[in-house]
């Protein structure tokens, strides 16, 4: 009986916790997950996705957080038609035939109630490798217009596209790129 | 273009006019030449062994993840096979049959991550599409396979149309192994004017049609490749029946068959350009 009260003592401290934990919503209206890469050796190439989904749970006190997104490889956007068509070809993304691009977080580090890095697996071209991004900023707050609770943050990390099978054109266009997360979202009511 | 695993001296091999034009014409030229000593019928394996060449040098040797583009590759080294097998057979009943049925396999298998998000007359039309373009082109291609030089020659113009439509349609990778395989087809050519007595049999036309057709409609899937560009360049290969007179010399035959291809070609790149928006790419 000891034993049973003990472990039900347990889960519930875990499910205590784990109810610490509050729920966002990412707002797609101000996530973007940017990159950079070298183009032609001439100079740097900036694009973006422009469709994004996604969740977050977030608990600086108890130094825990989780990011879950979902990324549409057809929204991909460099400010060049014709080479944003190039992108979406099987040259690049082949977003025909992989049309989702996801991350999601293993683990993020704290430093006291700020997080600095969020590993996770990135899924593109049905390939998963393990990414981690350097957080550069975080902050929770009320929305000043909507009043709504909300939490973002700044990402950055680097990956080699051939990684995941995308070997198209190397050298020609970059292997290596850098990703620039922005992520808000507001907390589920 | 890959380079990575190689020296700075093989730079040159990352070069996309080396890549598919001037390797997979070497390679076939010489390869031609040495199945040629096997027997008259086998030099036409160049063709396909060129083009393979080239695609190492495109796409590396990498599979992972196998995309519909890498499935092609490997599809190629299953129709230079399957093409060699049927040429030993010899004659064979329902010949047709039996080059359409990899075909169709080949197609069906190249789109399925597609067709596996497809359903009902979305998946039939998918499916039926690719099939009917990929075997319309080996049979067509394969039928009129008695006359060597008519054939190649509306092989080398189905693949220069192939590689011209999907490069306008913004894949340069399609279109890079749209070239190789027309610079790999140039080399039969080539062979076939130099010796009178070159047959062409299934280790062609198989393969040859089979990747024209995969990779056209690997375009039209996975690129901006549009379906009246496809349907121009299927005339193609009916470009070998064209009769000519058979006393002129076959270096003239070649270039005009060739012309006459490459003219139907034409009008189908002429027509994706000029209906088409956003044409080009990087």
């Amino acid at each position: 009986m000891r034993k049973v009260l003990a472990l039900s003592s347990l889960v519930g401290v875990l499910l205590t916790s784990v109810a610490f934990s509050d729920s966002y919503t990412i707002d797609p209206g101000h996530t973007y997950p940017n990159f950079r890469i070298n183009h032609l050796g001439f100079s740097t190439m900036y694009g973006r996705f422009g469709t994004t989904a996604g969740k977050l749970e977030y608990d600086p006190a108890a130094q825990r957080g989780s990011v879950a997104i979902t990324i549409d490889a057809a929204s991909v956007n460099t400010g060049h038609q014709e080479r944003d068509n190039a992108l979406r070809s099987p040259d690049f993304l082949n977003v025909v035939e992989f049309p989702e691009i996801t991350f999601k977080s293993t683990s993020v580090d704290f430093d006291a109630d700020k997080p600095t890095s969020i590993t996770g697996d990135l899924t593109l071209m049905g390939v998963t490798k393990p990414v981690t991004l350097t957080v550069t900023g975080a902050n929770c707050g009320e929305h000043p217009l909507n009043k709504k609770h909300a939490c973002g943050f700044d990402a950055i990390g680097a990956i080699k596209r051939s990684d995941f099978g995308i070997n198209y054109a190397i050298p020609t266009v970059g292997d290596h790129m850098d990703l620039m997360l922005e992520v808000e979202a507001f907390k589920d009511e | 273009m890959v380079t990575h695993g190689r020296s700075r001296g093989m730079d040159t091999l990352s070069l996309p006019e080396i890549q598919s034009a001037v390797a997979p014409f070497v390679v076939a030229l010489i390869s031609g030449l040495v199945a040629r000593t096997i027997g008259r019928g086998w030099s036409p394996i160049g063709a396909v062994i060129g083009f393979l060449v080239a695609a190492w040098l495109i796409n590396g040797v990498q599979f992972t993840p196998l995309t519909g583009t890498r499935k092609i590759i490997l599809l190629a080294v299953a129709a230079g096979i399957v093409g060699v097998v049927i040429d030993a057979a010899g004659r064979l009943r329902l010949r047709p049959v039996i080059l359409a049925v990899p075909s169709v396999g080949a197609a069906l298998w190249m789109i399925w991550n597609v067709l596996a998000r497809r359903d009902g007359s979305q998946w039939l039309i998918l499916a039926g599409s690719a099939s009917v373009y990929v075997a319309w082109l080996v049979v067509v291609l394969d039928t009129g396979r008695q006359r060597a030089i008519p054939t190649v020659c509306a092989g080398v113009a189905l693949a220069i149309g192939t590689g011209a439509i999907t490069l306008l349609s913004a894949s340069a990778l399609l279109g890079q192994l749209g070239f190789a395989l027309a610079a790999a087809n140039g080399a039969v050519l080539l062979l076939a004017v130099v010796w009178k007595n070159t047959s062409v049999g299934a280790s062609f036309t198989l393969p040859v049609g089979m990747l024209a057709g995969l990779l056209g409609f690997a375009g039209l899937v996975f690129a901006r490749v549009p379906w009246y560009g496809l349907t121009i360049l299927a005339v193609v290969p009916l470009s070998a029946y064209v009769r000519l007179p058979t006393r002129m010399p076959r270096v003239v035959l070649a270039a005009l068959h060739t012309l006459i291809g490459v003219g139907i070609s034409a009008g189908a790149v002429a027509l994706v350009w000029w209906l088409m928006e956003d044409i080009g790419g990087y």
